[in-house]
This record gives structure tokens, sequence and C-alpha cells, in this order.
């Protein structure tokens, strides 16, 4: 998830885990709504209040971070705590509470700013806090506070080590060195919770009673932790928080000045409007600060004066996966590398792009988006553009591969060896007119190579539960199981009903810490749900990288990654995503980058 | 004496129905699967992390172990005594959510039932005396329009004519300015479009009714007979028609409303963006908020509940020729 | 079709030459189409004629009670009081309804709205022309039940309709009725929906209201011994139009008009059916040509003395019977039939030898007709 993300979790796709680097978009209070012309329903009367009002499709379902940690209650809990650090888009670290720092990228040492004070007289925010709550919530056996993501902080089955070594120090100390690992989601924008509050709960294991402690759920503690402070929460419809006077960064000498004056508006609200078209008119009757916009109505919005519309590059990417386990019905073809990339030559990824997406989106041909620093041109090969995507080419080569699998060419079509044509089912998820459009897509591109294609569209949930969850079917247990997406061997272990090709799962390529995408690269990989086997080590590739702190080395092995998947496809990398946010003109301070909302704080109006 | 007596059966075979409903309900709640659950273990899984365990987890949180009718028991019996629940997806007390969001539906859906209501009769009153004039096929238009366009969209165009373009109205539904101040000007400005919408749809089947209903006495013998002693055409309408008309017309009413109410109030609230209760029970069953869910099937049960006896009562009230002692 | 020309005497009520017509999907259809007669103080005055013959609309007529539309007072004059109600405006005849002229319904139930009391509904007939407190209307009221043979008044006035029986309810609308004290009482069948034991109860209610408050009685109906039994004059009502008009003696002693001596003799037994039915209505009274297309007389398809001048022109004018110089003066309570053999190129005997043989029948009828059912 990036900043400031509002797809949340309202879309039909988004698989990865969220990563809290909005938190500060959010945090960054950027401009006002009044100005220009347009007229703020926040904050009656005075012309000098400045208000931020993002309007976002979805609410919130609570502040409880520690039970919750998606996007849309992070980026409310965000302008009241800043987090630990932020992340520059230049992937340096920008120390916010507090600073981390490693020598060989094994040890990492964590230090508090002083002056950081709890509300609710909690008093300092100490180590102490920080240790209990990572000890004895996120690593806690039973996992009573029901954390989502308890396994990031552990390696290997065990939790990671963590020590207090002083008043506002503690130490992290991974058993293998991880030069990524403050790039992970993990420390990186995490909150915190006074160790006088958990340990209410603790011991009795009372998640329901932390869920609904008052003060948890008015985030009393945020002392000055934050640009804002919370106001009011109204369920559904808005959350309120007003310029916090008593912000610690105000005190701060190590940070730009633009941060120290910080926040530049009086109060930032999320309003909750459900409803695409009355949310977007309230953008152009100024009602409305920023909102996302839909790739169908940007033309509309670019002419406007009062709005600025501004495109963000995403890590996420559509492909067309294909079912290499054993219950679909051209399996044995899929697992031939040959096929996939023969099916690759087939379908035109840049009509994707310009014309289902209305060139909002960028083609991809690996598992890294091209602004990545890891992203080596050079490795890459490209295939469904120009000159690789050609039908002729696609039957080429699948008659020359078909060898081997039960299928050929009769005349012009695939059959099996019944005789009969080989028909595909293509799975894609519901709720999006694009999807559904490339689907349609892919399914007339392979009709035009001999391949028929029948369609289903299914809720998100049900593609899950019937087609991503699969296990073991021989006698007794299987000899390794990863998890319910990858329950044992691929000729085994198979989903509940077949599929042949599934759209509208969306990954995170993780650009930042591209290690994380190992588990859909290798054989036991937890989220391998297809069946892929890899070629290439990959295993062997992703331990260099992740270890190393020499960045030439890692930067290398990482190459051959995208490279080698590049050439193996284990599925068809069809597109990035970028998000389109519509924002009053007035507004300075977004930049079109990846991470863009990293110093949101620091955002304003014009002329303030 | 036969009217308590008819009540209290009445508001027994309430009792009796809400509690089926209430069960059918949380059965199949149990049984419907669970998209959120899905996507914590796939986060799970995508992270290195042991699915299970977070599923379990999840299970935990939102308290899904145990034997099907154990937590039903435990559930109503917290009912009665008041505790709703928690509702995890708004992170409060399932009471209180339904309390919260209550007077903002009550906002715009009392004044548009009363509108409709009065409307609906008065022009279908008006019609069946005037059968076959331009002012009736008007009011007929009136009313088919109003019904047969879809809510949604109305509502959406309304906003973008009278809200974005003549700047009018707000575009977007202040939920605090309504809690605060819900009967000044400003508040009322914004209830005027999604009172219209729902109004709309409303009045058609009302005026209808009442049209067909009331035509059935405008010819009848003794509306003749009172203009054969003299009263005016005024007193005719809204003594001697109205009354009889009102009859079957307070059988429809409340089913009929609640009806459009129930399904429509979604819609409105979802265009404009009030928090009301159709949004809370919508929002409820698509995160599979149990508690919740339970509590929103409650209120439109006791409102329906509530609504067909005052309508049998109002019934019975109306017509001399009803005895309610005997059944 | 007009009158010898009446000298507008002070009759009570002069209708002349009333015109009402129906605009139906079918066509226009002229219901009554030119009646006149007159009515005096004390006077009772049968509107007879089988159904379809247009006297419910006449009867309607006069206050203008028809709906409109689809009906339509054509042309003609409803002289009552010094007023031409025909033309008069709304406010004058919701004064002279209920007030001067009253109406009674052919069937009490539907006449009765059934959500409201009958003390209700009566206290509306007396308040809607006189300004009395409520305790005083109530007085009236239950003085009027009492008037009109309602046992235990007091506690009945609350009743509503539906309590009562149909007797009961026919005499309350009588009471109704005459709780605006009014000049003329219009009853439309008051009896043909009551049972025959009651029939003849209400209609001595009826004379013995009549002679105690001296009001005018128009009393329409189908049964010619009801005729017999109250009427002072007659009017015989034939599709639309006056067929024979006299008092009852000349009337029933010497029926000249055919129609009437067939009605006469439709007793139980004889040939001559004129048992209203709905077929026959429609087989009778052709409405795609309409009345305004009629040519000649309308009975001449059933009138066993139809000529070739009964088939031109239009209905024949109401001439004087042969009796009329002798039983009543000229004008409006003449004994007149519209029959071409009583005009002056024809010949009466034509109709009145033929049944010469039949007239102690008729005679004898006439003695006979208070017991007929």
């Amino acid at each position: 998830m990036l900043p400031g993300d509002r797809s949340g979790d309202a879309g039909p796709s988004a698989l990865a885990s969220r990563s809290r680097r909005s938190f500060l978009h959010l945090l960054g209070l950027s401009g006002a709504t009044a100005v220009a012309g347009c007229s703020s329903s926040q904050g009656d009367g005075t012309s000098d209040e400045t208000h931020y009002v993002d309007g976002t499709s979805t609410g919130t379902q609570t502040l409880n971070f520690l039970s919750v940690n998606d996007t849309p209650s992070a980026n409310r809990i965000q302008l009241v705590l800043d987090g630990a650090y932020a992340i520059t888009p230049e992937q340096e670290i920008f120390p916010l509470w507090a600073d981390i720092s490693t020598d060989e990228g094994r040890v990492y040492t964590v230090e508090l700013r002083d002056g950081l004070e709890w509300g609710a007289d909690y008093g300092s925010m100490t180590a102490e806090d920080w240790v209990y709550m990572i000890t004895e919530v996120f690593q806690a056996d039973s996992n009573w506070a029901n954390y989502p993501t308890p396994g990031e902080w552990q390696r290997a089955g065990e939790p990671i080590p963590v020590e207090k070594t002083g008043r506002r120090t503690f130490e992290v100390r991974l058993p293998e060195p991880d030069p990524a690992f403050p790039l992970r989601p993990v420390l990186w924008g995490a909150f915190c919770m006074p160790k006088g509050l958990i340990e209410q709960y603790r011991p009795a294991e009372d998640q329901e009673g932390l869920a609904q402690d008052e003060a948890v759920q008015t985030l009393a503690y945020a002392g000055n932790l934050g640009p804002y402070t919370f106001e009011r929460w109204e369920r559904g419809s808005s959350f309120v928080a007003t310029r916090n006077e008593e912000y610690y960064l105000r005190e701060v000498d190590d940070v730009p000045d633009e941060w120290q004056n910080a926040p530049y508006f009086d109060s930032y609200t999320y309003r909750v409007v459900p409803e695409e078209s009355t949310r977007l008119s309230a953008l152009r009757s100024g009602e409305l600060t920023a909102t996302d916009l839909p790739a169908s109505r940007v033309e509309q919005f670019e002419g406007l004066d009062d709005v600025a519309v501004k495109v963000f590059p995403q890590a996420y990417m559509t492909s067309l996966i294909y079912n290499q386990r054993a219950n679909g019905s051209f399996y044995e073809a899929l697992r031939k590398p040959a096929v996939r990339r023969a099916l690759a030559h087939a379908v035109d990824k840049r009509q994707i792009v310009e014309d289902v997406r209305r060139g909002y989106a960028t083609v991809a041909h690996t598992f890294q988006p091209t602004f990545s620093k890891w992203y080596a041109d050079e490795a890459v090969r490209e295939l469904g553009v120009g000159e690789t995507y050609s039908h002729e080419r696609a039957r080429e080569l699948l008659r020359d591969n078909l060898d081997g699998t039960p299928y050929r060419y009769e005349g012009d079509r695939v059959v099996d060896d019944a005789d009969e044509p080989v028909t595909l089912d293509l799975v894609f998820a519901q709720g999006s007119q694009p999807i559904q459009t490339i689907a349609e897509l892919v399914a007339q591109e392979y009709d035009a190579v001999g391949i028929d294609v029948e369609l289903t569209g299914k809720q998100y949930g049900s593609i899950v539960e019937q087609h991503l969850y699969n296990s073991w079917q021989g006698d007794g247990d299987p000899p390794w199981d990863a998890g319910p997406y990858n329950g044992g061997p691929r000729d085994q272990s198979v989903s509940s009903r077949p599929w042949d090709l599934i759209l509208g799962i969306t990954f995170n390529t993780y650009p930042r810490t591209p290690t994380s995408i190992r588990g859909f690269s290798v054989r036991r990989g937890g989220t391998n749900f297809y069946g892929y086997h890899p070629e290439t080590d990959f295993a062997s590739l992703f331990e260099t990288a992740s270890s190393t702190v020499d960045e030439a080395e890692r930067r290398a092995a990482l190459a051959e990654v995208f490279g080698a998947l590049s050439v193996e496809q284990p599925f068809n990398f069809l597109h990035m995503g970028v998000e389109i946010v519509g924002y009053d003109s007035a507004i300075r301070g977004p930049e079109e980058t990846f991470g863009y909302s990293w110093d949101r704080n620091t955002w304003r109006l014009d002329g303030a | 004496m036969g009217l308590k007596w008819y009540t209290a059966r009445r508001v027994a075979w309430a009792g009796v129905a809400a509690f089926v409903i209430l069960t059918v309900t949380f059965v199949l709640l149990d049984y419907a699967p669970d998209p959120e659950l899905a996507r914590i273990q796939f986060r799970a899984a995508a992270t290195g992390a042991d699915a299970e365990t977070a599923a379990e987890a999840y299970a935990e949180r939102r308290g899904l172990t145990g034997p099907l009718w154990e937590r039903y028991l435990e559930y109503l019996g917290n009912l009665a005594t008041g505790d709703w629940g928690w509702s995890d997806t708004r992170s409060q007390p399932v009471l209180t959510a339904i309390l919260t969001a209550l007077p903002y539906s009550l906002m715009y859906t009392v004044p548009a039932v009363a509108l409709s209501t009065v409307l609906g009769i008065a022009i279908g009153l008006y019609s069946a005396f005037n059968q076959y004039t331009t002012t009736d096929y008007a009011a007929t238009f009136v009313a088919f329009f109003g019904v047969s366009i879809p809510n949604f969209w109305f509502g959406i165009v309304l906003l973008l004519l009278f809200a974005v373009q003549l700047g009018w109205v707000p575009v977007l539904f202040d939920a605090e300015l309504a809690r605060t101040r819900p009967l000044s000007l400003a508040n009322a400005r914004q209830l005027v479009l999604p009172v219209f919408v729902l109004g709309t749809s409303a009045i058609a089947s009302t005026m209808r009714y009442a049209r067909a209903e009331a035509l059935e006495y405008v010819r009848a013998a003794f509306v003749k007979a009172a203009r054969a002693k003299g009263a005016s055409e005024w007193r005719i309408l809204t003594r001697h028609v109205l009354r009889p008309t009102l009859v079957p017309l307070s059988t429809i009413l409340v089913g009929d409303l609640l009806g459009i109410i129930l399904s429509a109030s979604y819609l409105v609230e979802v265009v404009f963006g009030i928090p009301g209760l159709g949004r809370l029970s919508l929002e409820a069953i698509r995160r599979q908020d149990t508690a919740l869910v339970l509590g929103t099937t409650l209120v439109p049960v006791l409102v329906a509940v509530l609504g067909n006896l005052l309508q049998d009562l109002a019934y019975a009230l109306l017509d001399p020729r009803i005895d309610y002692g005997d059944r | 079709m007009t009158d010898p020309p009446a000298a507008p005497r002070d009759s009570l009520l002069h209708v002349e030459d009333l015109r009402t017509r129906f605009h139906t999907d079918a066509g226009t259809v002229t219901a009554v189409d030119g009646i006149s007669f007159d009515l005096d103080d004390g006077e009772t005055v049968c509107l007879v004629g089988e159904s379809g013959s247009g006297k419910t609309v006449a009867a309607e007529s006069l206050t203008r009670l028809i709906d409109d539309p689809p009906g339509e007072i054509v042309s003609g004059t409803v002289r009552f009081d010094g007023r031409d109600l025909a033309t008069a405006s709304e406010a004058e005849l919701r004064a002279v309804r209920g007030d001067r002229i009253a109406h009674v319904f052919q069937n009490p139930q539907r006449a009765l709205n059934p959500v409201y009391s009958v003390g209700w509904q009566l206290l509306e007939a007396i308040q809607l022309h006189d300004d009395v407190s409520k305790a005083d209307a109530r007085a009236r009221a239950i003085d009027l039940l009492d008037r009109v043979g309602i046992p235990d008044p007091a506690t009945r006035i609350d009743d509503y309709p539906h309590e009562l029986s149909g007797g009961m309810q026919q005499r309350v609308a009588i009471a109704m009725a005459l709780a605006g004290e009014p000049d003329l009482l219009v009853a439309d069948e008051p009896t043909t929906a009551l049972d025959v034991t009651i029939q003849s109860q209400v209609l001595r209610l009826l004379e013995s209201i009549q002679s105690a408050s001296g009001l005018g009685l128009l009393l329409v109906t189908h049964d010619l011994g009801v005729v017999a039994e109250v009427a002072d004059r007659v009017v015989v009502m034939y599709d639309g139009t006056v067929m024979e008009r006299g008092s009852v003696h000349d009337v029933f002693e010497r029926p000249s008009h055919p129609y009437t001596r067939a009605l006469l003799d439709a007793i139980p037994g004889r040939d001559v059916d004129l048992t209203p039915t709905a077929a026959r209505d429609v087989a009778d009274r052709d409405p795609s040509s309409a009345t305004d297309s009629t040519t000649g007389c309308r009975f001449r398809s059933r009138c066993p003395h139809a000529v070739d001048a009964c088939r031109e022109g239009d209905q024949p004018p109401l001439h004087p019977t042969p009796d009329a110089t002798t039983s009543a003066p000229d004008g409006a309570r003449a004994h007149v039939a519209a029959c071409v053999h009583f005009g002056p190129d024809g010949d009466p005997d034509v109709v009145v030898d033929s049944a010469k043989s039949a007239d102690s029948g008729a005679s004898a009828d006439e003695s006979a007709g208070g017991d007929r059912r």
C-alpha cells in the first residue's frame, strides 16, 4: 500500500500487506480547501482558517491499530500519530519519532527522540513502551490482540529478539542480516501505544476490552506525537482532526523548516462519500480538497481551473495468472515456460494500457515497476509489445512447443488428445469494468491464436475461496504444506474449483523491498497458489539479495531475478497501475513520484 | 375489552415474528462466506506468516468460535439486557451505532413519508373527483414518473443540477450540522433533495391507490345523497370520501411505505452520503458484522410490526363495520 | 314536442322541456329528452316508467345531482320558487338542496355513509342549513327519528347504518331528507329495495308526513300499485319523454296512450310483458342511432297501433285526450297523451276502442291497486 492510498480494501484485488507509508502522506498537511473561489464546507466564518477535506469512498472500522492495520484506519491514525520514521522517495530514512541505524544490517538500533509525550497522563514515550508492545502484543504466543500480521516480527518461526538498551533506545536483533529491514513495513511508520494502556488488558488477554477502550478509540494517548489531535469521528461520515499546537516537531532542529511549521491547515478531515459521482461533484464544487479520480473522468476534470489532476505511479501489478496445478484443462502445457512465452506474444499489452486503462497504467514485463531502483532494463525480456506482439509468432511458438503435452494444433484450433477444442476457463474479479474488458480482450486474443476462452466473473472472496485456496487431495498428509495458498505439490494440491486463467488479483511488487516477492516465485512459496515451479534458483538469489550489505551484489542478484522472471513468465505480467488524484488547484506539495505522500505534513495552500 | 385483548395478541405475535426473523438472520449470516477472512489470510501468506494463525486470530476477534446455538443464546440474553453487542466494523456498541444513525434516517424519511402521504392522498382524491381532466393526467404522469425513475440516478442528476451547477444546496451532507442544528435552515437546505427523491418514489403508489379507492366512492350513492343535502364539494371530498378511502388505504400504507423506505433509503443514503440506518445495515452485511446486522435487522422488524399494529388499530377505528372483538 | 303553452301558475315546481344528455364512450345518450310537468304544494306527482325511461335522471336533474361530466343538462327550465334551477349557480343550488328540495334514494344502504353514525349524518343535514348548536341539532335529530318511526331514537341515533335493517335505514334516509324542512321531497323508488312487508309502512309514512307538513312529493316509480295508492297526478315516461300525463283518476280510468294502456294491462297472467330487462332496453334503444336521430314516435316498435305517421317527424307532441276538457282545465293539468291518434288528424278510437273490451279490467285494477302486491 502506498501513502495516501485510497483504494484500501475497497477494490477486488489488493493482496499484499499494507505498508503504512501513507500515514505520513496523510499527516502531511496539504493545502486547504478554501482559496481561489472554492468554498470550504468545514469551518465556518473566518476565511483565515484553512481546512483540508479528503474525500474517500469507505470509512474506517476502528482506530485500534493493534488489531487492524488496513489503510483506512492507518490513514486516520497517522494524522495524530507520526509513526517511527518515514522513507523518502529516494529510499532514505527520515526520522520522525525515532531514528534507526545499523552497522552490518543485522542488529538495528532504534533511538527515540527526547520530548515525546503521551496524552492522557501516560507520561513520556520511552523504549519501554515499544519493547512492551512488540514483545507482549505482536510476539505474544497467543496473539491475544489479534494482530493481523504477527509474522512480520518473526523470523523462521521464532520471534525476533527485541531488547531495551536505554531509556530511549532499543535493539532489534535479526537472526540473519537484512539490509532492507528499515524499508519493510515493520518499523517503518510503526505506531505505538503506551505500556500503561496495554498492560490493563494484557494479563487477562482481553482483546475486547482493548478494542472497546475509549482512549484507544479516541486516540486520547496521542499527546504531542502528531501534527493534529483527534476531534471527532462520526462513523460512516467524517473523521476530523484539528491542528495540534503541541506538535513535537516544532521543537526539533534537525528537520527542514517546512516540517517545523507543520501542519499548514487548521483541520484535516476524512469525508466518507460512498457514491463516486457525488464525491466527484463535491470536488468540483470545492467541498472536497482532494479525492481519487477514476480514469474515465480525468478528461472532464483536466479542463477545470479549480482542480489539478495528478497521476502517481503505483507498485500494483495486474497479471494474467496461469493455472499450473493439476485441476486445469491446459496445465500440462501451461507448465512449460515456452508455452507461457508463446501465450505472452498473443496479448497486446499496449492496447490494454492505452485503450482499456486510457493511458493510466504502464506496461509491465516482470515483477517490478520500471521506476524501481532495482529494475534492470537489460535483463528484462519484453513480450506482448511491438514486435513481440504477434499472433503468428504466438501460433508458431505454440505449435513448436506443444510436443510432450496432450495438445496440438488441428488446423487452426488447439485441440486436446480427444480431438476436442481446448476451452480455457478465465475467472475474473467482478466489480471493475476495466478488468472485465481486459478479460474479454484476452479471450479475443487467445481466440485469434486458436484457443477458446470462457469467461466467468466472480466476487473477489469467491475467487479466493474457490480458486486460490488449494489443499492436498492425495492420501495421508502432504509431504509439505506452505499454507492455504499452497497446500502441497501441484499435482495433488488443487483448488476446490477448476480454472485455467485468473485476472483481477493484483500483486504488490515491493519496489523498496523486492525480496518480499519471494513467496510468489519459489515452489514452496506461501502465495504460489498457481503451482509454479521455477527453473531458475530464485531461492538462493533472494537469499543473496536479502542478506548482503553490498549494494552492487544485491543489485546483480535482483536483476537476475527479474530477468529470469520475465523469461520464465510464471504469469503474464500485464501492467502496473497508477493512482489518479484530483486536488484543489491551490494545493502545493504533491509530486508525481512513487511514494509521494511521505511529506504530506509540508503540503500547503498557495500563498500560505 | 375487545381492543385490549386484540392489541395484546398482536403484540405477542409481533414478538414471535421478530424472534423468527432474528434467528433466520443469525443462521444465514453464519453460513455466508467471509471475504475479509480471505484477505487476511492472503496477506499473512504473502508476508511469510502463518495464514492459519491469522485466520484463527480473526475468528477469535470476531467472536466466531463456539457452536452456533451457544452463540445465539448468548446473543439473545444480551439483547434482553440492553447489550446489543459491540460492532467491530464501527468500533462502538451496536445500540450506539443504531441510535447514532437513526436520527439521520428520520430526518429525511419522516418528512418524505409525511409529504408523500399527504400529497399522495390529496392528489389522488382530486384526481378521482376530476377524472380524465388534464390535471388528472398530469398528476398521473408525475406519479408514474416518480415511481419509474431510478432513485439513485435521479438523486445524482439533481445533485449535479442544484448543487454543482446552481449551488443552491451543498453537495455533501454535513452530519455534524444535522446533529447539532437539526431544525436550522442550513439543515433543511441539505435535506431538500433527499426528501424530494424519496418522496417522489413514494408518492406514486399512494396517489394511485387513493385515486382508485376514491373513485369507488366518488360515484357512490351516499355522495350523491350528501350533495342532495346541500353539502359543498369540498365537504364531500374531505368528509364523505376521504374517510372511507382511508380505510383500505391504511392497510397498504404501512407495508408500502416500509418497502419504499427500506429499499430506497439505501440508495438515497449512498448517493447523498447520509450516515443513516440504510447504509449502516448495508455495510454491516457487506462486512459481515454479525452483531450489527442483527441489530439493524431488528429495527425494521420492530418498525414493521409496530406499523402493522398501528395500521390494524387505525383500520378498526376508521371503519365502524370492523368488529375486532371476535377475531 | 311542446305543450300547449303553460300559464305559469303558482305551482311549487314547474318543469318545462328539460333535456339531459350523457356523453359516453359509445356516443351521446339523451336520457331525458324534453319533459314537462308541474307540481303544487301538498301534491303528490308520480313519475312512472320502466327501467331506462329516464325517470331517475329526470328526478336527479331537478337539483342538478347528475354527475357532470358525463352528464349535462342541455336545455329546459326547472322553475322552483321563482328561480330556474337549471341555470342557477352552485351556491344557489346548495342553498336549495336539502333545505327546500330533499331527496330520498332508492337503495338506503348505499345512500348512507357507512363510516359515520346515523346521528352524524342527521346532524349534518340539519347544520348545513341551520345555525344551531350541536346539542340543539341532536335534539332535533332525535325528534326526527321519532317522527319517522324509529323506536328508541335516543339510543339509535348513535348507531351506524350497517346496524340497522333496510326498512330502518330508509326511515333514517327520510328523516335526513326532512331535516331541512323542505317544501318538496323527491323520492326515487323509495320502496323498491325493501321487503314487501316494509314497503307499505314506508309509503304510509310518506303519506302521513305529507299530510302533516304539506310538502310536495315527487315520487319516481315503476310500480303502478304505488302510483295508484299515493299519486294525485301521474306522468308516464318512456324512453326519455312524457307519453301521457294527467290526474291519477284520468290516467287510470281512461288510459289513452298505447303505452299506458299496455302498462296497465300488464297484470300477471296477461300477454303483454313489459317487465324491464337489460336486454330489452338495449334492443329497444339503439345507442348508435342515438336519440338525436329518432324519427317518429319512440314507442312505435312496440305499439300495436303504429301507423305510417308514427315513423315520420319528431315524437308526437302531447295532445289532449278526449276527456281532457271534462276532467281538468287546460295547461299542465290537462290529461294529455303523446300519440298521433290523439292529434288533429288522428282518431282516438283507434286506440281507445280496441281496448274498450279491456276497460272493465282496467277499472277493476284501479280499485284493487292498493293491494296489488
